[in-house]
This record gives structure tokens, C-alpha cells and sequence, in this order.
């Protein structure tokens, strides 16, 4: 789940960096703007979408041995 | 996107003196790969700074690049809602934008640089013909220009170091990510390469402001969100060749393209070095978190150069391309002395 964990680390930590420079400009309104329905709506999906697709490739790869330095560390760890 | 515009007539000497220290720059940004032994700036994190520090750092700079990606994401967005198609929502647009640039990475990076290098082709003689229709327009005026420097070096020195100098020349830390698993020991021809095309892209944004100001003058251009785009739009010969916008628009299009896939590729070569997961199934994910950011940088163009322009190249940039690769210089030239000096001692 590695995969799935570490874009949810970068999503949060993008959104604190967004928020941050919002905020820092004295532009309270960023709640305002995080609400607006049509936005949101597309957000949220686009989010779901990324989740469940790196969710997916998580479980695929853990049905298979999977690729790059994870499989080497497995070779290494016999 | 407008720059400069707070030193009116003279905005366009700024991005001039800028070209030199982007040349500087980007020299030293490849200078830290080349004498590190690693490959990317990320490896080089954890070398300098061990396991804990340098996975915190690098995870800080996925995230800038992940930020910037979105926020040039947004510039082009805006720039298609504003100038072309009003009527079509911003999301999608950036949808639409998202899945040429997740195309684009997707087929694998020997086959984007071609692409890149097509790309600049097509820029450099969209650029030629759209030099040659303002002088054949004749509504131009060098007047604008004048006088050079009236009020001295000094007033151009904010725009320089707090602005132009971070936007867009300091943003080749980008290049740090990937350059040196591209090229292997980074040779000097490749990094004279790179100095060269820095140059030539300097010289480029040069020659765009002036002829910005000659056609509209200091104060229009100040009002301006997309003043080459609104130059462009102005051009009128004979009444017949009208509308070359649109190949400006097509120029910015192809340059946007360029530059969201380069931050794209370095933030996925960090996520990669991380996670050790195929890059490839890291695109769509990465891309779709870019997109979501890019809707929520800013509510309007207007707070979106605000803070594109005041706030981040002092707080965030500044910091991620100057300061960060100062101190790794300074600790990889204390640990080559160092080195130096155990030899000695043992021999």
C-alpha cells in the first residue's frame, strides 16, 4: 500500500502548501472558493478516481511480486 | 504572464539581467549533480543529509514541484478561458490540458524530448512570422521605450531579485530531478548545451516585453493579463490577415505543454525514487492530484498573479532554489576537502 499512502501524504501536504499561500496573501475566502459546488464535485471525483487507481495497483502488485527496487529488496531479503 | 510590470518602460532589462544569472544558475544547479556522484537531487538529499532528513527534504520538493505543475497548469487554463473559449468551464479545459500532458509522459521521456524538440521548432518560427507581422502592422512606436533607465539601476532591482530571477530562471531546479539519469556525469557538452538554451530563452522573453511595450506602451501592458496575446490580437494588415492570436495562443500552448511535463517528470522521478513503483503507474494518479490543485490555486486571474508574483517567489521559491542548493554546494565542497585531506593523510 505504499503507493496508495505516499499520494495521500503528497495530497495533504499540496493542499497545507496551497492553503498556506492563500492564506498568507490574506485571501480569507479560500473556504468560499473550496466549496463551490462544481468544483468540488470534480475534485472530489478526480481524488476518488486517483485513490482507487493507486489502491488497485497496491493490490495488484501484492497479487504479483512487483517491479523496480521492491523486488530486488525482496531478492536481497531472500 | 505579465512580468515586471511595477518598473514600466525599462521591465524589459529586467528579464535581460536575469537571462545572465540564469545562465549562472542553471550551470550551478548541474555543477551540485556532477560533483555529487548521485544522479538526482533527491539521492543527493539523503547522501548529504541521511536517511530521515533527506527523505524530509526531497518529499518537500515533490511537493513544490507538484504545486508549481499545477499552478502552470492553471496559467494556461486561464489563458484559453480568458482569450478563446469563454464559454467553456475552466475544469474542462484543465481536463482536457491534463490528458495531452499524461499522453505525453506516458510515452516514455527519449520520445517527449523529441517531441520537445519539434515543439521548439514550431515556437521559434511561430515567434518569426509574429515578429515579421508587428513590423509589417507599423503600429509600433520606440518612443515607449524612452527614456532608458531614467530613474537609475536601482528600481529595477525588486522586479530582478524577487521576481524574475525565481520566475522563470530559478524554476531549472526542476532540472536537478532528472538531468543526471538522463545524462550520465552530466558532460560538459551537455551542460554548455543547457547554458545555451537558457540564452536563448532569455533573449526570447527579452524581445516579447519589448515588443509588448513598443506596441502598447508601459501603462496598457501594466493592465494587461496576456499582453503578447492582446499585441497579437491588434495586428491588422490590409484587413485581411487579422486574428494571429491564435497562433500565439498555439505558441504558449506548445511552451505550456513543455513546461507542466518538465515539473510533472521531476516530481514522478522523486515519487519513483521513493516508493521504488514503476513510473508509469504514477502518471495518472500524480496528474489527476496536479489537476485538482490547478482548480484550487487562486479563485480568479487577478489573485492568481498576486500570488503568483508576491507571495511565492519569496517564500517558497527563494528558499527551494537558492538557499536549499547554496548549503548542499557548501557541504559537498566541505566533504570533497575532507576526502581530499583523509587521501593525503593515508598515503
Amino acid at each position: 500500500m505504499k503507493r496508495t499512502y505516499f499520494f495521500i501524504l503528497m495530497f495533504l501536504l499540496v493542499t497545507a502548501l496551497d492553503i498556506l499561500c492563500l492564506f498568507q496573501n490574506e485571501q480569507w475566502n479560500f473556504l468560499v472558493m473550496y466549496s463551490q459546488s462544481k468544483k468540488l464535485v470534480v475534485a472530489i471525483l478526480l481524488m476518488i478516481t486517483a485513490i482507487i487507481y493507486c489502491a488497485v495497483m497496491d493490490w495488484k502488485e501484492r497479487k504479483k511480486p512487483g517491479d523496480g527496487r521492491e523486488a530486488l529488496r525482496d531478492q536481497k531479503n531472500g | 504572464m505579465n512580468l515586471a510590470t511595477d518598473v514600466g518602460r525599462d521591465a524589459w532589462i529586467v528579464p535581460l539581467i536575469c537571462t545572465f544569472i540564469g545562465m549562472f544558475l542553471f550551470w550551478w544547479f548541474l555543477y551540485i549533480i556532477r560533483h555529487s556522484e548521485q544522479k538526482t537531487i533527491y539521492s543527493l538529499f539523503k547522501q548529504s543529509l541521511g536517511q530521515a532528513g533527506g527523505s524530509i527534504l526531497g518529499v518537500i520538493y515533490i511537493t513544490y514541484f507538484i504545486y508549481i505543475c499545477a499552478r502552470d497548469m492553471r496559467d494556461f487554463s486561464e489563458l484559453i478561458t480568458n482569450a478563446v473559449l469563454p464559454s467553456v468551464p475552466l475544469e474542462w479545459i484543465t481536463l482536457c490540458f491534463m490528458a495531452t500532458v499524461m499522453y505525453v509522459l506516458w510515452i516514455g521521456e527519449q520520445n517527449f524530448i523529441n517531441l520537445f524538440v519539434i515543439f521548439g521548432y514550431t515556437v521559434a518560427a511561430i515567434f518569426i512570422v509574429f515578429v515579421v507581422l508587428v513590423i509589417a502592422d507599423g503600429q509600433f512606436d520606440f518612443h515607449n521605450l524612452l527614456p532608458i533607465m531614467g530613474d537609475g539601476i536601482g528600481p529595477l532591482l525588486p522586479s530582478t531579485f524577487t521576481q524574475v530571477m525565481e520566475f522563470p530562471f530559478g524554476e531549472l531546479i526542476a532540472f536537478t530531478a532528472f538531468a543526471g539519469t538522463m545524462f550520465p556525469n552530466l558532460p560538459g557538452k551537455v551542460v554548455r548545451a543547457g547554458v545555451f538554451s537558457v540564452l536563448i530563452s532569455g533573449l526570447l522573453i527579452t524581445l516579447t516585453i519589448l515588443i509588448e511595450l513598443i506596441t502598447f506602451g508601459p501603462s496598457i501592458r501594466e493592465r494587461a493579463l496576456f499582453p503578447l496575446v492582446s499585441a497579437a490580437r491588434n495586428i491588422s494588415i490590409g484587413n485581411f490577415i487579422e486574428r494571429i492570436e491564435m497562433l500565439v495562443i498555439f505558441a504558449i500552448m506548445l511552451a505550456a505543454i513543455v513546461k507542466v511535463c518538465i515539473f510533472a517528470y521531476a516530481a514522478l522521478q522523486g515519487v519513483v525514487w521513493y516508493t521504488g513503483k514503476a513510473y508509469k503507474s504514477l502518471i495518472i494518479p500524480y496528474l489527476l492530484l496536479t489537476t485538482v490543485i490547478s482548480y484550487y490555486v487562486s479563485n480568479n486571474m487577478s489573485e492568481h498573479i498576486i500570488v503568483g508574483l508576491g507571495f511565492i517567489p519569496v517564500f517558497i521559491h527563494i528558499p527551494l532554489q537558492f538557499v536549499i542548493p547554496a548549503l548542499l554546494l557548501i557541504l559537498i565542497l566541505i566533504k570533497s576537502r575532507w576526502r581530499k585531506q583523509n587521501d593525503r593523510s593515508i598515503v
